[in-house]
């Protein structure tokens, strides 16, 4: 369970603030796939980022299952990171020297898992994204739509109960970004709490609740069902965008 | 995380930047293989000294006439003029020392030696017959010097190589008569030619009876006085018995004795001073290599910066960034380290087949200190890229930032 309460991640830039997040109060429970949407700058990437314990808040808490991640330390924030957390990014991230298997078991390695092991449970999680025939090849063999769902078998390989997707089909074309969407959805039903920030209302629609920001603070909170067109999401009522 | 993957993630960095890697190699390189062949040229020059004094075969013990000072005696003067150190001190300490195999007085002096119109400054060392013996002088012509009483100063000389050249050229230089200081001399034996040994330029030296040569330079007293000892005698004892006996018979200890051993060992601790002294300022070196391999890495660093945030966000801690960037430069030093003994070695090997004589070997202590550094190197000058690199805000530099 996710919960964060008056949540504020403040830049100082100079001689003024920037608020990236604004007293954002949020719970999110175990086995829910939510949404995050909001205008470019809105603050969705600094919010998934603080819950994913890549970045801290400025104020305010945040508890993740009950326990509050502040006074933690670096080597804790690596073992949540590790072991409870699985992170998936509009560009990958794969690394290029090494094969989709090696990228893939990564995070076996700073687990301390033999190799043998390694490559057993790297080749399973390429079949469970469709990619078995494609383990030996480089990132620059494979298509964007095949590199997501290495990152995807990737970010589920320790087996975390938290996924979260920053706009995960942002760079695909929609044929490839609905194969990513099925993968991410199925390990949804698998029990997993998925998060994923996006600007497609399809995406968006696959999920039960979404949370809509605006200048770093929660602007709406829909269902996904509802949503329809960026125009009317975006629509705060103020006029301006 | 084990540490074959760390040697695993850090080595496929390397490998992927093979060039940059090789470049960076090339400081260490060099310094290894300097401390590499100046080590094996201090070290050919101690074996050389040794094989040197290993060549005399025999065990020789050195009494030379005064007091060394240095030992903290009485000072010179107060206890009187030195006794000499003459023939009987000789005849006497081989007949009682049994360790003593022979005793070779030596009176050394130098001299004008002329034949027709040529004439040559030389050194002249008046001795016996067994200095050949104890020398391993070779002939070129004729004999050494005649056996029998030394106190018997016939008018013989032996010439070494270089004098006999320079006075008679290609002529036969046997049986022909020469002046030296004023006396007439028979040329007995030209010396084969033999270079340095010991000091002693011996192809330019000349050899003549030992109490003519005494006669000659107006000398009461021996030079030295060389005891060539039985092959299993002990030095120690034999200088302790020496200066009992001859302290008795002078009445004061106005001599000193120095064993071949003393002086071989206080060589080889100059040697070996003078090898590490130059083996360090090699391995300063190693330091300039080192800022390359900092430099290097940094680069590194900075263009993996995206890949640091990617880590840390799969679950890599701190600690685990800052070991895989230390691996990596420890990679790369010693990696370093091993190609530059390597190179060193085979500079070595060319060396020898080039000098036969220099017995030109790095030392083990060399080759464990230049690896040993190389790798401390690379562990010291990378600490800051890693540290860098472990302290990379993860979000930042996911965005490259
Ligand atoms: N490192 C940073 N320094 C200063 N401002 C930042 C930094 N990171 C993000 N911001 C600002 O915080 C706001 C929210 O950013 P972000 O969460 O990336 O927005 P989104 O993902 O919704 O497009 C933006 O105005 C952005 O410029
Ligand atoms: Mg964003």
């Amino acid at each position: 369970m996710i919960r964060v309460e008056d949540l504020w991640r403040t830049y100082v830039m100079g001689d003024h603030e920037l608020h990236a997040l604004r007293a954002v109060n949020e719970e999110i429970a175990d086995g829910e796939h939510v949404a995050i949407m909001g205008p470019s700058g809105s603050g969705k990437s600094t919010l998934l980022n603080v819950i994913g314990c890549l970045d801290s808040p400025t104020r305010g808490r945040y508890l993740l299952d009950g326990e509050d991640v502040a006074g933690l330390s670096d080597e804790a924030l690596a073992d949540i990171r590790l072991r409870r957390i699985g992170f998936i990014f509009q560009s990958f991230h794969l690394i290029p020297r090494l094969s989709a298997r090696e990228n893939v078991a990564l995070p076996l390695v700073f687990a301390g898992i033999p190799a043998a092991e390694r490559r057993a449970r790297a080749d399973r999680a390429l079949e469970a994204v469709g990619l078995a025939d494609r383990a030996g090849h480089r990132p620059n063999e494979l298509s964007g739509g095949q590199k997501q769902r290495v990152a995807i078998a990737r970010a589920t390989i320790m087996g975390p109960r938290l996924l979260l997707a920053d706009e995960p089909t942002g760079n695909l074309d929609s044929r490839s970004g609905t194969q990513v969407l099925d993968v991410l959805s199925a390990l949804h039903r698998e029990g997993r709490t998925l998060l994923v920030v996006t600007h497609d209302p399809a995406v968006a629609r696959r999920a039960d609740r979404v949370i809509v920001l605006r200048d770093g603070e929660i602007a709406k909170r829909v269902a996904g069902t509802d949503v329809t067109d960026l125009n009317r999401l975006f629509d705060f009522g103020g006029g301006a965008s | 995380m084990n540490a074959a993957d760390f040697f695993w993630i850090s080595g496929q960095a390397l490998v992927q930047n093979r060039r940059r890697s090789l470049l960076s190699l090339v400081g260490v390189v060099i310094g290894v293989v300097a401390v590499t062949c100046l080590t094996a040229i201090g070290e050919g020059a101690l074996r050389y000294v040794t094989d040197q004094f290993a060549s005399l075969g025999s065990s020789i013990v050195i009494i030379a006439p005064g007091r060394n000072e240095t030992t903290g005696g009485m000072p010179l003067g107060v206890g009187g003029i030195p006794n000499d150190l003459t023939l009987a001190d000789s005849r006497f300490l081989e007949r009682r020392i049994p360790a003593v195999r022979t005793a070779i007085p030596v009176a050394a002096s130098s001299g004008k030696i002329r034949h027709g119109g040529k004439s040559r400054q030389v050194p002249i060392i008046g001795t016996t017959a067994d200095f050949e013996r104890m020398q391993k002088l070779e002939l070129a012509a004729g004999t050494f010097l005649p056996e029998g009483d030394p106190e018997r100063g016939s008018s013989v000389i032996v010439l070494g190589h270089t004098v006999a050249r320079e006075l008679f050229g290609p002529a036969l230089a046997l049986g022909q008569t020469v002046r030296i200081s004023g006396s007439r001399m028979r040329v007995v034996g030209v010396l084969a030619e033999r270079g340095t040994q010991l000091g002693l330029q011996i192809d330019e030296t000349v050899f003549a009876p030992v109490s003519t040569v005494m006669r000659i330079a107006n000398e009461t007293s021996l030079t030295r006085l060389m005891l060539d000892l039985q092959p299993r005698a002990e030095q120690k004892r034999v200088i302790a018995r020496v200066r009992e006996l001859l302290t008795e018979r002078h009445d004061e200890e106005d001599f000193t004795c120095i064993s071949q051993d003393a002086v071989m060992a206080s060589l080889s601790s100059i040697l070996r001073i003078l090898t590490l002294a130059v083996a360090g300022i090699a391995a300063i070196s190693l330091a300039v290599a080192g800022i390359g391999i900092m430099n290097v890495m940094l680069v590194s660093v900075s263009e993996r910066t995206e890949e640091v945030g990617l880590l840390k966000a799969l679950g890599a801690s701190r600690r685990q960034i800052l070991a895989i960037f230390l691996i990596e430069s420890a990679l790369l030093s010693v990696a370093g380290g091993i190609a530059g003994l390597g190179a060193g070695s085979a500079l070595v090997a060319l060396g020898r087949a080039i000098y036969p004589a220099v017995p030109l070997a790095t030392p083990a202590w060399a080759i464990g200190a230049v690896l040993g550094l190389s790798l401390a190197t690379g562990v010291g000058f990378g600490v800051w890229p890693a540290w860098r690199a472990a302290g990379l805000d993860p979000v930042a530099a996911l965005q490259g930032r």
